[in-house]
């Protein structure tokens, strides 16, 4: 490097620096205080990136969704098939089987059942409605059980107005922490359980599952989009249909707001 | 042509530094509210300082309570110290991150929009309104030094299911005096609605 260039390299060098400091100095207020994607090992060192126990050998993720469903009027989840009915269970099924499909047109992700066939335990079912909380009478840790689960029928104190769905994941700060049902970690940063959480219709919002469920992440829809299978585009159009005779007060277009937490 | 790719290697600087400090806000599906709608649902709106946080469990979950000294009052009538429960946080060995919650720091100065939290066993504890779209953080304007604030989602895309893009939305940058007015307008104009 002759001369000059070495004096334009440090020269850009500290503009970028200024940028980086002038960008910290307007955007920390709105950003948050911390980085939370990373948890600092209770033995010190490094923080750890969180993520789910992907070493060679270990078990599949275990996943399963709750069977439990609000009973309201009108109908927390907008089906094509009779509210109550084992068709219904189905029809929710196959729509959480389809979320986790849109995965595989992203790469580098372990939902990714392509480049990850054996990651992923096979989707099960729970008739518990508490399954990703907290059993509120006795305080107990009945949510945290090592399974990934996704519920519609909840009604943690979590939610207020405007909440429509949350993700709690609960992460180990150092091996062999165990936390309610779950698995002993087997490391810092250990993701021991994931659980999304669905409120009921306390707010009278009228939504669908299928859209709640296809909305996808920041990093899938930017890199690829989701390819929609026939039939989920009519079913998407039928629940579009479902979801104009709300009334119009009651119309919301749930958003996501950011990425994903990628396992 | 060294020169090209030095500047490349200063523009990604920024950009690295720009990803790094960008909020994590996700998996959290909200209803967008507007600001009538959020001072409609909310039982007070206050400006307020973070004066600290604690973690404390609660019927088998990690809650993270920060505590705030409240400046002014917009809607309601709130103490002078406040505790705004918020789901999450760490305790012991253990981290329970929900991501899209609002977290404090200590001096922090914000706009609130505060409701009981839904659960009876809590008591009335508070909590934010629509997470990030109820929480505004104020920071002074570096020439000018008044105050502004900028709404929690108005700094992460959203994904609009209709157009199948992600748009910014929210409420950016604004005087604090603008929000405020606004505020009162919308709370006036609920009361005059039968």
């Amino acid at each position: 490097m002759n001369h000059k260039s070495r004096r334009h390299f440090v020269r850009s060098l500290a503009l970028a620096t200024i940028f980086a400091f002038l960008f910290q100095w307007t955007g920390a207020p709105m950003a948050n205080a911390y980085v939370r994607d990373f948890t600092v090992p209770a033995a010190g060192g490094c923080p750890q990136p969180q993520h789910q126990n992907i070493a060679i050998g270990a078990v599949p993720l275990a996943r399963q969704w709750s069977t439990s469903l609000p009973n309201t009027n009108p109908a927390a989840i907008v089906t094509t098939a009779a509210q109550g009915t084992p068709a219904q269970l189905n029809e929710i099924e196959a729509t959480i089987q389809q979320a986790y499909a849109i995965w595989v047109g992203v790469s580098g992700t372990l939902v990714n059942a392509n480049s990850f066939p054996n990651a992923l335990g096979t989707l099960g079912r729970t008739a518990t409605q508490n399954a990703c909380s907290p059993d509120p009478v006795n305080g107990v840790q009945t949510g945290v059980d090592g399974i990934n689960t996704i519920c519609f029928n909840q009604t943690s104190a979590a939610f207020t107005t405007g909440v429509l769905s949350f993700t709690r994941i609960m992460v180990a700060d150092a091996p062999s922490q165990v936390f309610g049902s779950a698995p002993p970690s087997i490391f810092a940063g250990q993701i021991v359980d994931a659980d999304i959480s669905m409120a009921r219709t306390r707010w009278d919002l009228c939504l669908s599952v299928t859209v709640i469920l296809f909305t996808p992440s920041r990093s899938s829809a930017s890199s690829s989009p989701p390819t929609w299978p026939a039939p989920l585009r009519a079913r998407a159009a039928q629940a579009r249909r479902l979801r104009a005779q709300c009334p119009r007060s009651t119309q919301t277009s749930p958003r996501a707001s950011g990425r994903s937490h990628t396992p | 042509m060294k020169p090209a790719l030095i500047d490349l290697t200063s523009i990604s600087f920024v950009i690295a530094f720009a990803l790094l400090l960008s909020p994590l806000a996700q998996s959290t599906t909200l209803a967008p509210l507007s600001l009538a709608q959020l001072t409609s649902s909310a039982a007070n709106v206050v400006h307020a300082e973070c004066t600290g946080n604690q973690a404390v469990w609660r019927d088998g979950e990690i809650w993270t309570v920060t505590s705030f000294r409240v400046l002014e009052n917009w809607k309601g009538n709130s103490p002078e110290e406040i505790q705004v429960w918020m789901i999450g946080g760490r305790a012991g060995a253990v981290t329970s991150y929900v991501p899209g919650a609002p977290r404090f720091r200590i001096g922090e100065e914000t706009v609130l929009f505060l409701e009981p939290a839904s659960s009876r066993s809590f008591g009335g504890v508070l909590s934010i309104t629509a997470w990030s779209e109820g929480t505004f953080r104020i920071h002074r304007d570096p020439r000018t030094y008044e105050m502004r604030v900028t709404q929690d989602t108005a700094i992460t895309p959203n994904f609009d299911p209709s157009s199948r893009t992600f748009r910014e939305t929210g409420i950016r940058n604004w005087p604090l005096a603008k929000l405020k007015a606004r505020v009162i307008a919308a709370e006036s104009s609920r009361r005059r609605t039968p």
